[in-house]
């Protein structure tokens, strides 16, 4: 049904688009994708100067709950959007609090984010797509830098056969601070600790031919624990992971091209709270391999073909104890400070996943019209070792099953005049289930993907030379979403079922301007609702990170050795519900707050005015000093990051967020 | 109000209201069931005690409800909301003898009503608990009474060993509630050492079930003592008993008057004790 859906959107969708701004060459352009050299984003204000953190003010992100790093793409969940690095596939992309990135911005070419209704070279999310291209630089140079975030220290080098590049950083910010800080604001904001390095060669074969050697891994470590006890109560989470992978690139005298990506990786999380001798936790071990490869050859001087393969396979072990209810899931009915349930539960679980598509596309020209039609098989395998909750003395029953998933895709563009496109795409996409959903415990071992269809149309509009615009409505209907049984008996080995569904529909538009006199910016909005039902028949309730306006305004000025950058943002607040009464639960001697209407208000509305100057200084031989000094909220205003309550809910606060902050840094180029 | 901030990263979070031990309004602070842990069907006891700004207060009209809903998975909490909303009155008084649901050990613990229905989850000791709501004047609270139900999830051998070493919980008992100084004239402000005496066999020793070993770990209780006033300040609202005894300050507040203070002492599967003082703090 829903791929008849997609065929039937996609025959009456009009056209496919070319975003304009910051496109390179003759590459493809996905519907509502937007992308950033590293060069402009770094001397965006709040970016820490960091390129990848200038990408969660792209158009079409939610602002995110500070300190989360969480990226919100048209309505999806963080989950929901696929992360990679050169096309492999990555858990995050940002260290804890979302202050800093995990590759540096010397290592980054582009960022491009792919909202929705991508092409069929893409998949494996409901949400978008967010790729962070690398390259390693061209010439031989030393680097070091420090501010109050980190240390970071860097060094590439240049051979007859290629270059290469090597760094690591290291946090500063939790030695910095933490001895500084009251209880009260560790328990609140927890201080990441966070290590990073890469390594990066790459090797000239012949003519237009390439091959890259990357290596790169993160590790983040958040401890907070207030009270002292029988009374503690606080966080410890660990997340390690590396990638290993293989990129090679040639490009034929005829005008195809092929790349081939092949990678290996491993993390290990573990997510663990306490409060008044309770605890919940969840440690995974992953391992996971992949693979992307593409062919395209061009049809004619202004069509191409291309196919491939894009593949993962992870196996990926999970121990976890504690509440079915803690952590939480989008959804929940829950208040900030609200400790952890008190039951108690046990799992030990293996899934291996595989997910391999083929797939096929093709950009026809005819005239101003631009025709893109894809198409994606995809193949889903999995296997979990525990069909229900183990019992001792019977040897545990596995689970193991096959999906088949067409994923159609069509893009189509008209150009109108010089100066004009139309476009619309649309195309059907699905998601496997995450591994810590399939516990026969605390989830359902038989979950299977969830899907959604995407449909985004819009015009792309050259103002003048400097200035561009472009405005996309969009349309994201998901189905089959796992969701906490609502049943006041639940099914054996059925803690989630995948009965939940939501829709998500806005307009994004963005007014570009670059290059005259040093300046360049843009300007974003967008307008959006998101909905989820997590029950058929059941009350449509918002979408936990709604968000229904967003608006953006960042631009920076070159003027010599010197850089000045200013953004100025304003976000509805994310919904909330309200608590209407409490009760007194006498064995834990503490009040129970009662809820009313599921995200039925809001907190308010965040604004913020972030500045930022840099210079750079010459010191000879090519060597420079960069100064660069940021403040953000530079207006004070208290936003509110959240609501808290007293300790018997009868009176309401808010926590703020970011005071005015001022960073003071320098990075050294030899 | 006072608040916390961070220099660089963070944030501001209040401190919202009065502290939770400050009784400020008419509030249930303590149910004690005798015996502490029953079995499903069995009567128990209960004793409440209900305070307002003005001491202890008078309980006999309070009405006692029975919970029959579980905790959904869909709600956060400890009890079901279902049963914070209408719930017919079972008993009425300060004492009243309350049955346990039949069927509790289906309802709130481990027995599946079917083979296709999951099982409830104990708590940290092992226990599974059926709500009883109690509202006097001005204040809800919900006790819950300890279930005896078998162990789930166990092998024979373990589940026999278990039925032999499980003693049912047992009230812990407050041997002495006592101030460092006397308390029929104490001077504004003076701060007061509390000390509560628990009685030698409160701290109960009971066979913990580990299911991933299929092992039965000896355990002792956690006692905790959570600390109440109607006046003045307490260094803590809650704080633990090591060895015997558990100790906190009160601050005498700086109005004269008589106060009072309570002492609620918890074991970790649900067992309680009560004790009260009442200074006179000088004029």
């Amino acid at each position: 049904m829903r791929l008849a859906v997609a065929l039937a959107l996609c025959a009456f969708g009009a056209l496919a688009q070319e975003l304009e701004g910051s496109v390179e060459g003759e590459r493809r352009k996905d519907a509502g994708e937007i992308g950033m050299r590293a060069s402009e984003a770094r001397d965006l204000a709040g970016s820490h100067g960091d390129a990848v953190v200038a990408a969660q003010m792209l158009p079409g992100i939610a602002r995110e709950p500070a300190g989360s790093g969480q990226l919100v793409v048209w309505g999806a969940l963080p989950a929901e959007t696929r992360l990679a690095i050169d096309g492999i596939d990555v858990p995050a992309l940002y260290h804890g609090g979302g202050l800093r990135s995990v590759v540096p911005t010397e290592l980054v070419r582009r960022i491009d984010l792919l909202p929705a209704a991508f092409g069929a070279s893409w998949g494996r999310a409901l949400g978008g797509v967010l790729d962070v291209e690398m390259a390693a630089p061209e010439t031989a140079s030393a680097r070091a830098a420090a501010d109050p975030l980190d240390a970071h220290a860097a060094a590439s080098a240049t051979f007859a056969a290629g270059r290469a590049f090597a760094g690591v950083r290291y946090s500063l910010l939790d030695r910095i601070l933490g001895p500084h800080l009251s209880e009260t604001a560790r328990e609140v904001f927890p201080l990441p600790r966070y290590l990073d390095g890469q390594l990066v060669a790459s090797f000239d074969l012949r003519a237009h031919e390439t091959l890259e050697v990357l290596l790169f891994g993160s590790s983040d470590t958040e401890s907070r624990s207030v009270g002292q006890g029988a009374f503690a109560r606080g966080d410890d989470n660990l997340d390690r992971w590396g990638r290993l992978g293989l990129r090679y690139r040639r490009q034929l005298d005829d005008g195809a091209d092929t790349t081939i990506v092949a990678w290996a990786g491993d993390q290990v999380t573990s997510l663990g709270s306490f409060a008044d001798l309770g605890f919940s936790g969840q440690t995974s071990w992953a391992q996971s391999a992949g693979l992307r490869a593409a062919y395209r050859m061009p049809l004619g001087d202004v069509s191409d073909v291309s196919f491939g393969v894009d593949g993962i396979f992870t196996r990926t072990h999970l121990r976890r104890n504690g509440s079915l209810t803690t952590p939480a899931r989008e959804g929940d009915v829950r208040a900030f400070g609200e400790p952890p349930g008190v039951d108690v539960a046990f799992d030990d679980w293996t899934v291996g996943q595989g997910d391999v598509a083929l797939f096929l596309e093709s950009n026809l020209s005819f005239g101003d019209f631009t025709i893109s039609p894809g198409f994606r098989a995809v193949a889903i395998a999995s296997d979990v070792s525990a069909l229900v909750p183990l019992v001792p003395t019977t040897a545990p029953l596995g689970s193991s099953q096959l999906e088949i998933l067409p994923e159609p895709r069509l893009q189509v563009a008209y150009r109108a005049s010089d100066r004009l496109r139309v476009f619309a795409a649309a195309g059907l996409h699905h998601q496997a289930p995450a591994p810590e959903d399939l516990s026969a415990t605390f989830g359902a071992p038989t979950l299977t993907s969830s899907s959604a269809v995407h449909i985004a149309a819009g015009a792309a509009y050259r103002i003048a030379n400097h200035w561009t615009s472009e405005a996309t409505g969009y349309l994201r209907l998901l189905d089959d979403l796992p969701t906490r049984s609502p049943r006041p008996t639940p099914l054996l080995a059925q803690a989630f079922v995948e009965q939940g569904t939501g829709k998500a529909y806005g307009v994004q538009a963005v007014l570009r301007w670059q290059g005259a006199s040093g300046w360049s910016g843009f300007f974003s909005a967008l307008v959006s609702r998101s909905e989820r039902q997590d029950v058929p028949g059941g009350p449509t309730r918002l979408f936990d990170f709604d968000q229904p306006l967003a608006l953006t305004a960042a631009g920076s000025w070159r003027l010599g050795r010197n850089i000045l950058g200013a953004r100025v943002r304003y976000a509805s607040g994310f919904p909330r519900t309200p608590v209407q009464g409490s009760f007194f639960d006498v064995q834990q001697g503490r009040e129970e707050p009662l809820f009313g209407a599921q995200n039925s208000e809001r907190l308010p509305a965040f604004f913020a005015l972030d500045l930022s100057a840099a210079r750079t200084f010459s010191l000879g031989a090519g060597r420079t000093l960069r100064v660069y000094v940021e403040l953000e909220n530079a207006t004070a205003h208290a936003n509110a990051e959240d609501y808290v309550y007293s300790s018997d809910w009868s009176t309401r606060g808010i926590v703020e967020g970011l005071p005015p902050l001022a960073l003071l840094g320098a990075e050294i180029v030899l | 109000m006072r608040r916390a901030c961070l220099l660089v990263l963070a944030a501001c979070a209040p401190d919202l209201g009065p502290p939770e031990y400050l009784v400020d309004r008419p509030r249930v602070i303590a149910v004690q069931a005798s015996p502490a842990e029953v079995a499903p069907g069995q009567a128990a006891t209960f004793r409440v005690l209900a305070v307002g700004p003005d001491g202890p207060l008078d309980a006999s009209a309070a009405a006692w409800g029975l919970c029959t809903a579980p905790l959904p998975l869909t709600e956060t909490g400890t009890v079901a909301s279902a049963c914070a909303g209408d719930l017919p009155v079972v008993a009425r008084g300060s004492n009243p003898t309350l049955s346990t649901s039949p069927d509790a050990c289906s309802l709130f613990g481990p027995i599946a009503t079917s083979e296709t229905h999951r099982a409830r989850n104990p708590d940290a000791t092992g226990g599974f608990y059926q709500p009883m709501r109690v509202q006097t004047e001005g204040a809800t609270a919900f006790a819950q009474e300890r279930l005896l139900c078998p162990l789930a999830q166990a092998t024979l051998p373990v589940a026999l060993d278990f039925q032999r070493r499980y003693t049912p919980n047992q009230n812990p008992t407050i041997e002495r509630f006592a101030a460092s100084i006397p308390l029929d004239a104490v001077p504004k402000g003076t701060h007061v050492e509390l000390t509560v005496t628990v009685g030698t066999a409160s701290m109960e020793v009971f066979p913990l079930f580990e299911p991933a070993p299929q092992a039965l770990v000896d355990t002792s209780e956690t006692l905790t003592v959570s600390w109440y006033a109607t006046a003045g300040a307490l260094l803590e609202a809650q704080t633990t008993v090591e060895g015997v005894s558990a100790q906190n300050e009160w601050i005498a507040p700086s109005t004269g008057g008589r106060t009072f203070l309570w002492a609620v002492l918890h074991d970790s599967r649900g067992g309680v004790d009560m004790a009260q003082l009442a200074p006179q703090v000088a004029p």
